[in-house]
Formats: structure tokens, sequence, C-alpha cells
């Protein structure tokens, strides 16, 4: 006896090393050095066959029915002999399709269909959930037996306590992480140690057994020869029946070894190399051959020593009865590791099935749920916990039913149900995907009617009658004489009608549900032709790879994080040998995309990875279909077989051909009517090219013509400048000369009426009286007035001269002021089209000057600011061109008011440090708004003998001396404001020395159109 | 050993055969023995002699696999590159 604590500990130390040695494991498959990669872990691995029920229940069986267990472990040494037909192939496929389970397997041959990977899985739900808690009870047994049966309240502890160690090693060691090649090398090295304790535990204790009960094996013979008429039956063969049943167990463990979830995936997921089953086609029946051996011994002795014992301990029991603790522990162990290995890997094995084909499709269906598929791993946990609380469940709710013991085989007898399907895969080209559904969904049907139902029914669950009378008493629906088919045993009834069931109704279904291409081609892959399937050299690299690679990074990230999608795109561009390159050929793309699909099927399993890369597919292009067609027909060409088996498969290469021929057809008319809507647009494009010639030759011509036109308008505002200059000088000189005229007029009246005749006549009559002149001057009564008259006339002569003189003076001021004005324009003129650099207070002075005449004729006062200024390199004639049109301007303006002061106010100020403005003010008529914007344009004068050319002419000069014009007024009667902004150093310039058209063009300056003046 | 030996262990037919021959001796012994003890020792001679052949099996497909690497073609086969 042990104490529960004991006990406990001692199964915790065990996990704690089966621990140690899986992480030391995984380092060494980390470091590339894999301790899993070899043939005899992998071959030790296998022999997680051998649960507790080997180890416990063998015994128990022989104690029972005789040799009838040996079935059991001789079906696995024909399934190994059978390796080369099955187990081998599997791997093989495996290997090229990343087979994740056999629900996988099974999906991915037929058309990677979602319904038959969830059909198996279903199945297997049904069929494993029993077998586990057959595993549970074992271990809760076992401790029971070795712990004090008082100590209650820890005893009601150790079932919850296994079941946590269970699950915890299951995450631990086999669903830790999502790994896309379902490799486990740490979970594969601890169930390989797993194996050796159970095998030498089981030795242990048999050896035991041989030597305190029988002494020698040969005691052993003569002891089993008297023992024939004891209660077990050591030959078991007693009529046809058993040799039936025999047949029937043999069949079931052949079927068992390879189709069992927990079988598949450690022969199958877990291998590493092909080679490695060659080496367990022998090593695992010697392992077999040894755990057996002494199977038979063991039960004998303990039927001999303890007739009344529970045979199924008899391998733990023997020991404990003689105080053997070491030994007894041992062996507990023995049947511990049994339990947990066969727990582990059955547990991991589901989980992923669950999660795959039940969970995985249901999260596709529902768009809502997609934020799960980055949770598989919870998802596989969760699955993992509910099949192990399931399995507690069944285990509790079934005590001291006859339902758990008799689980073992029908577990055998739900996988066997595979087999058609199974077989079909590899050997039968035809088998669709309607036919396996059709075969596996009855026999299904019938293993639960005739296998499960009975148990049920024995274990009280339904009522007997339906076992004696059958359903609404019709007998040959008697779930144990189906059909009136009796004298077998139930497990030999049950399966002869399931598997018949489901081979009919495999054949039928394919009859009736034909094979599509999908399947077809499932078909070649597993026929291992695929490996030639891609070999053309002959493909044209022209599809871009950077392209292809974000869109399956995508499709890969919605079930990894974006790292590892880009570790899994990578590796698959690894394995389909295309990493570094630019451009891939069909044949490669194909190849990509297989890749994607093995790696992504290695996470969520081939169906729902077929599901999700079909997406992917459908974006090729036509091109690239047309490529796969050529590449499908030089397969075609390179295949290498029998004329029947080419001629079979030109047939399928031929639907195939023609189906894609359809769709390159329909490729090529959409194609056709893409080319034709090109064709169209490119033609619109060139009538629209044309046409942009002709109108860009059009544009031309008349951006010619207008700048050719423009020139002619600048020109002639040139000349109207000129000439507005002209006719103010001339205007002025007219002025002037009236004035001459006036003091001409005056000097003729002055001269007219002078009273120098009436002086002539006075000097005459003296002189006729000059012998007595005084007499004369005297007594003469015109004498008399001769000297009132001299001083009258003489006054009058002072003020002619007088008035002469003035009036002289004046001429001459006004022929001096002519003199200025035309030096002025000569000035002016001689300076044409130069720069100079001036005092600008003098370009205005001159202007008013000009204007003085009219300007005073018109009483107009004018207000200079004398403040400083910098000097102006600029055009000069074109500023006084400019300032003396704004100034007559502002003196008609100022003209036409019939009230009011008449002030003519120039400013100068510098803005921003680089520019002058001049601002003229007048207090005159001012502007009306509507015609402020016009005022710049070309023709256009508020004055009836204005020509419209003064203001638009300034503009034009301003704009050429890089400078503005503008004018501003609050309205009729408010005056205006005309300010000429230049700059005072023109950009690129050097005074009086660039004409100012080369510095306009040198700058890169666009001379302004006049309509763009800013009014 | 000759290639053809190696081949006729290592062939898929060989595995099917012995399957179904075996399972017939491990049937055998019910019809045929009356001794519990015979039958227990029939079926495990019976069955190291199937483990016997399964392990010359391996040896031969492993010693055929050597062969193929090494360049060594079978005396009826055709060279084709």
């Amino acid at each position: 006896m042990f104490g529960h604590f004991e006990l406990i500990a001692i199964v915790l130390a065990y996990v704690g090393l089966l621990f140690g040695i899986a992480q030391l494991a995984e380092r060494s498959a980390a470091s590339g050095r894999s301790w899993a990669n070899n043939p005899i872990v992998y071959s030790l691995g296998l022999a997680v066959y051998c649960t507790t029920w080997t180890f416990y229940g063998s015994v128990g069986k022989a104690a029972k029915d005789g040799m009838l267990w040996l079935t059991i472990y001789l079906g696995p040494t024909l399934a190994m002999a059978l390796s080369p037909w099955f187990l081998r192939r599997f791997v093989r496929i495996k290997a090229n399709l990343r087979i994740t389970s056999i629900a996988d397997f099974i999906s991915a041959r037929y058309g990677k269909s979602q319904a038959v990977a969830a059909v198996v899985t279903l199945m297997l739900i049904v069929g494993i959930v029993p077998y586990i808690a057959l595993q549970l009870r074992s271990v809760t047994g076992t401790f029971a037996l070795l712990t004090p049966s008082e100590q209650g309240s820890a005893a009601s502890m150790i079932s919850p306590i296994v079941i946590v160690l269970m699950f915890a090693f299951t995450v631990m060691f086999g669903i830790r992480r999502l790994d896309p090649t379902e490799r486990h090398p740490g979970m594969m090295v601890s169930l390989s140690v797993e194996s050796v304790v159970k095998l030498l535990a089981f030795l242990a204790s048999g050896a035991f057994v041989m030597v305190s009960v029988f002494g020698n094996f040969d005691n052993f013979l003569v002891r089993l020869d008297e023992h024939l008429d004891q209660p077990a039956n050591y030959l078991g063969i007693e009529s046809t029946a058993d040799v039936v049943n025999w047949l029937t167990y043999l069949l079931l463990a052949t079927a068992a070894f390879m189709f069992l979830p927990r079988q598949f995936h450690v022969a199958v997921i877990e291998n590493s190399d092909e080679k490695h089953v060659k080496t367990a086609a022998w090593l695992v029946p010697i392992y077999l051959i040894a755990i057996n051996i002494f199977v038979l011994p063991i039960a004998l002795g303990g039927l001999v020593t303890t007739p009344k014992g529970a045979p199924d301990q008899f391998v733990l029991a023997l020991p404990m009865g003689s105080k053997l603790h070491v030994l007894t522990a041992f062996v507990f162990l023995g049947g511990f590791s049994a339990a947990v290995g066969m727990l582990m890997v059955e547990t991991m094995a589901m989980a992923t099935m669950v999660s795959n084909h039940l969970v995985l499709p249901l999260i596709e269906a529902h768009k809502s749920l997609w934020g799960l598929r980055r949770h598989l791993l919870g998802a596989r946990w969760l699955a993992a916990a509910l099949l192990i609380l399931a399995s507690y469940g069944f285990e509790v709710g079934t005590q001291n039913s006859v339902m758990l013991v008799s689980m073992g085989m029908l577990s055998f007898a739900a996988v066997t149900q595979f087999v058609p399907a199974m077989v079909g895969a590899l050997y039968w080209r035809k088998a669709s995907r309607g036919g396996a559904l059709t075969g596996l969904i009855s026999g299904f049907v019938l293993w639960s009617y005739t296998l499960l139902l009975p148990l049920l029914i024995r274990s009280k669950w339904l009522p007997e009658s339906l076992l004696t009378l059958g359903p609404a008493e019709i007998a040959w629906l008697k779930p144990e004489a189906l059909f009136g088919l009796s004298g077998l045993s139930g497990l030999s009834h049950g399966v002869i009608w399931s598997l018949l069931f489901n081979s009919v109704g495999f054949v039928l279904g394919t009859a009736l549900f034909p094979a599509g291409a999908e399947e077809l081609r499932g078909a070649e892959e597993f026929a291992g032709h695929r490996a030639t399937a891609f070999t053309t050299e002959t493909d044209v690299a022209e599809i871009s790879l950077a392209d292809k690679l974000p869109v399956l990074e995508k499709l890969v990230s919605r079930y990894h994080t974006p790292a590892a999608a880009a570790g899994l795109v990578k590796a698959a561009l690894e394995e389909a040998r295309i990493g570094g390159k630019e451009l891939i050929t069909i044949a490669e793309l194909s190849e990509l995309h297989q890749a994607v699909e093995r790696a992504l099927g290695g996470a969520i399993g081939t169906a729902a990875a077929h599901t999700a890369m079909d997406a992917v597919r459908t974006h090729a292009t036509a091109k690239e279909s047309e490529a796969l067609a050529k590449a499908y027909a030089r397969i075609l060409a390179g295949l290498n077989m029998a004329p029947s088996e080419l001629r079979r498969r030109i047939d399928y290469h031929e639907e195939k051909e023609t189906l894609l021929r359809g769709q390159a057809a329909e490729l090529k008319a959409k194609m056709d009517l893409l080319d034709r809507e090109v064709e169209e647009r490119r033609k619109a494009e060139r009538a629209l090219q044309e046409l942009n010639e002709q109108l860009e030759g059009r544009v031309a011509d008349r951006t010619r013509a207008l700048r050719e036109a423009q020139k002619k308008v600048v020109d002639a505002a040139h000349q109207a400048g000129r000439a507005e200059i002209a006719t103010s000088i001339l205007h002025n000189v007219g002025n002037v000369l009236n004035s001459v005229n006036v003091s001409l007029s005056s000097v003729a009246d002055t001269v007219n009426r002078s009273r120098l005749p009436l002086l002539e006549k006075t000097a005459a009559l003296l002189g006729a009286h000059l012998h007595d002149v005084s007499t004369f001057l005297t007594t003469d009564p015109k004498g008399k007035k001769i000297p009132a008259f001299v001083v009258a006339v003489s006054e009058n002569l002072r003020e002619e001269r007088e008035n002469l003189s003035r009036e002289v003076e004046l001429l001459v001021k006004n022929i001096e002021h002519i003199k200025v004005i035309i030096s002025v324009q000569q000035s002016h003129a001689k300076t044409s089209r130069i720069m100079d650099h001036i005092d600008i207070d003098e370009l205005i002075g001159d202007a008013v000057a000009v204007n003085a005449a009219g300007l005073e004729q018109a009483r107009v006062r004018v207000v200079r600011d004398t403040s400083k200024v910098p000097g102006v390199t600029i055009e000069k004639h074109k500023a006084l061109q400019i300032l003396v049109n704004l100034i007559s301007n502002a003196k008609h303006a100022m003209s036409a008011m019939t009230n009011g002061e008449r002030v003519l106010t120039i400013d100068r100020t510098v803005v921003d440090g680089n520019q002058i403005e001049i601002s003229i003010k007048d207090s005159g008529i001012g502007i009306p708004k509507e015609n402020l914007r016009k005022i710049f344009q070309h023709g256009f004068t508020t004055r009836s003998d204005g020509h419209g050319f003064g203001l638009h002419g300034s503009a034009i000069a301003a704009t050429q001396m890089f400078g503005s014009l503008t004018a501003s007024s609050e309205g009729t009667n408010c005056g205006s404001t005309f300010s000429l902004r230049i700059p005072l150093q023109p950009p690129g310039t050097r005074a009086n020395e660039v004409p100012i058209e080369d510095a306009a063009e040198s700058s890169g300056v666009v001379k302004r159109e006049p309509e763009e003046v800013s009014a | 050993m000759p290639r053809r030996l190696l081949e006729f262990l290592a062939g898929p037919e060989l595995g099917l055969a012995s399957t179904i021959l075996f399972a017939g001796l491990y049937t055998w012994p019910f019809f045929t023995f009356t001794k519990a003890s015979s039958t227990f020792e029939f079926i495990f001679v019976v069955w190291a002699l199937h483990v016997a052949l399964l392990g010359a099996t391996s040896f031969a497909s492993n010693k055929l696999a050597a062969l193929d690497a090494s360049g060594e073609l079978a005396p009826n086969a055709t060279p084709t590159k």
C-alpha cells in the first residue's frame, strides 16, 4: 500500500522526468540534431498502441477469453507487413500534402472535402471518447488499488488530479504551439521513454510471476495444459463462429493499428523519414512479442494464486501481494505510462481534428467569427479539455456497467469503418467524395445500430426488448441478428454488417456521384504522380513573384501572426525552390501555391487550406491559365507508363484540357473583347492625340499671331504713349504760345494805342514854333496845353514801356518755357530704351513741368513730398510717359470740377526696401467703381476728346519695368489716386547697360499683358 | 545477395502474400492442436518467423535503396540518362 500523496509524488516525479526529457528533445530538434529523427524512437512511439488496455486488459482478456487477446497484437504485425501498401504510402502522401490527421488524409483524397473530414471527426469522437474513458478508469482504478480505501477524501481527489495531469501533459507536449509540420519531437521522445518503461515494467512483473509461480517456462507450459478445464478456455475456439471472431479481431486490430487517431498520428504525421517505417516493420512486432510473452503466464499465475481476484489487476496485484513495493511502484508507473501516452496522443490528434474540421469550418461559415481564426491554438486546448472532460464524464456515468470494457473493440470497429475509404483512396482512382461519404455514413450508422446500441441496452440505458425482439418487434431488425444473421458474436455480426453497408455504400455512392476534377486530382496525388507533375522546363518565367507574395501572406495571416505568416510563406518559397527569384513560371507558381496550401494545411487541415487557397487560385490571369494548360499538356507527354494507363490518363487530361479549353475560350472571348476595347481606346487616343497636335499647332499659330498682335498693340501703345507725350508737350507748348500771343497782342495793342503819334504831332508843332517857343507855350492856346500834354504823354509812355517790358519779359519766359519743354522731350527721346539711375524727384519735376501750363491754367495747386528717397534705375522715358499721363489725367479730372479746391498731391514711398511707389492723388471728379476695372483697358476713356491709350500704355510700360500701376477711388467726386510701383533696381540689370526687353527675357519674368494689370 | 532476391523480399507483393499467409498460420493451430501449450508455442514461433521475414524485407529494401544510391543498376534495367 502507498499513501495517496506518496503515489501522487511518484507520479509527479515521473511526469517531471518525462517533461525534462521532452524539453531536451525539443532543444535537440531546435539545434538540428533531433533525437526524434530516429527509427528506434519512431518504433517505440508506435508502441503507444499498447495502452492500459494492453497493460492491464490483456491479462484480463487472456484470463477470460484465452488466446483471443493475441489477435490485438498479431494484427499490428500484419499491418507492418502491409506497410509497403499502406503505411509507407501514407507517409509519402503526408509528406507531399502536409496531412495533419486521418480525417485530413481522407478529406484530402476526396476533393479536400470539409464534409468528409467532419464526418470522420464526428465518427471518431463517438468512437474514441469511451476509449479514453477506459484509460482514465484504469489509472484511477490502479490508484485505488495501491492506496488505502479509508482515505476517502483523498481518493475522491485522484480522478480530478489525473484529469488535470493528463490535460497538462497533453498541452505541454502535444499542443503547446501551432506547428505547420505537426511534429512534436519532445512528445515522441517522451513516448518512446514511456514505451520502454511500460515494457520493462510488464516484463518485470511477468518475470516475477514466472519465477515466483511457475519456476521456469516449461513448468508454466505444463500448468497451462493442466488448466484446460479451467474457466478460461485457452484455445478459445469452439465453433466456426469463434474462428470468424478470431479473424474479426485480427482484422480490427490490423485496421486499428493504422487508423486509430493516435496510431495514424505517430505512424504518419510524426514520421520524419519513410525509412523509419522499414525499421518499425520488424522492431514494433518484436516489441509486441516482448510485451505479450508474459501475458498468459501472468493470467495463469493470477488464476492459480488468486482465483477470485480481478484478472485486469493481476499485473499489479501479484507483485503487490508479495510486498514488493519497488516492483509494484515500477509496474504502476508502467501502467501510468501506457495511459499517459495514449491519452496525450489521442487527445492531441482528436483536438487537432475537432479544431480543424469542426470548429474552423464553423468559423469560416460565419463572418462574425472570423476574428477567431487566429485563436486556433486556444480552440485546440479547449477541444482537448472538453474531450478529456467528456471522457471523464463518460467514465463516471458508466460506473459498474459493461460498457467500458467492451468499448475498446468497439473503437477498433469504429476506425475499421475507414478501411473502404482508405483503400479506395489509394487504389481506386474513380472513388468519389459522394461514395466516401455514403460509405462512411452507412458504416457508421450500422456500427451504431449493431454494436453501440446493444451495449447501451446492456448498460440498461435502453429497453432490452429492442435487443431480444427488435424495434417495433420486427425480428429482422434485431441489432444483433440483423436481417436474420445470427450465430456470430456480436462484434463479428456488427463488423460484417457495418463493413458490408460501408463498402456497398462506397461503391454505389461513387457510381451515383462520380468523382469530379478535384477528386481526380486527389487520386493523382495519392497515386504518387504529382512528383512528376511539374517538371516542365520549357515554361517561360514571366510571372512576377513580388505580385503574388502579398496575396499569399495576407491569406496565411488570417490564421497566423503576420510574422509567422511571412515565415511560412518564406518556407514555402524555399520548398518550391523559388526563393530569390523575381519572375517565375506557371509551374513554379503552382508549386508555390501547393507549398503554401500544404504549409497552411499543417495548421488548419488540407480541406480548410484548400478552400482558403481557392480564393487565391481564382485570381490567376488568363495568361497564367493558358500557361497552366500548356504545362498540363507537357506533363501528359512526359508521363511514362503502360499504354492502358496512359490512355486512361489521356482521357483524364483530355477531359481536363477540354475544360481548360472551354475556360480558355471563355477567357479568350473576354480577352478579345478587352482587346477590341483596348484597340478602340487606342484609336480614340490616337485621334485625340492628332486633335491635340492640331490644336497645339493652332494654339501655337494663334499664340504667335497674338504675340505679334500684342507686339503691335504694345508698339502702338508705345507710339500712343509717345503721342500722348507729344500731345501733352504740344498742348503745353500751345498754352505757352497762347500766352505768347496774348503778350504779343498786348504789345501790339500797346503799340497801336501808343501816344507816340501825338507826341510826334506835338514835336512838329513845337518845331514850327521854334522861333517863338516861349511865346507859343505861353500865349498860344495850343502852346499852353503842350506842357501838360507832354507830362501826360510821358506818363503814358512810361506805362507803355513798363507794359511792353512786362510783356517782353513774359514772352521771354514763355519762350524759355517752350525751350525747356522741347529740351525735356529731346532729352527723354535720346534715352529711350536705356535704363538710367535717376533721382525720382527730378523725373517728377519734369513731368510736372511738362504739364505746368495746363496745371496753371486749370489753377491746380501741386503739393509734392520733399522727403529724401533713394535713386531709381529705370527706363526714364517710360516712367516720364506714365507720370506725364497720370498728371495730365489728374489735371483733366480736376478741370471738370465746378467747385472745390484743385489739389494735386504727389508722394513717393519706398516699399519693402526694394520698390518705390509714386502716387498721384487728385481731388477731382473721381472714378466710379464700375469703371475702375476697365480703366486700364485699351480704348477705354471717359473723356469726350480722349482716345483710351494713355492709361493702357502706362500700364504696359509699368509692367515692362517689372512694376505695376494701380488705380483707386472712393467713387464719384471723391478724387482718385494712381500708384506706380517700380523696383529700385530691376532684376538682372545694371544701370545704363541693359535694354529693357533683354532684361525682361534674361530675368525670366513674363511680361504682363495689359489686361492683367490690376486696377 | 542477388538483386532479384532483394527485389523479391522488398516487393510489396511479398508483403501482401505473407500477410494472408501469416493470418492463416495464426488461425491454423485452432484447427490443429488440442493442447494450449502447443498453440501458445506455435503462435509465438510463427510470430517470430513473421518478424524475421519483416526484418529481411526491411533489410532488402534498405539494401536496394543503397544500391540504387550507389548507381548500381538492376541486371535487366535499361539505362535512361
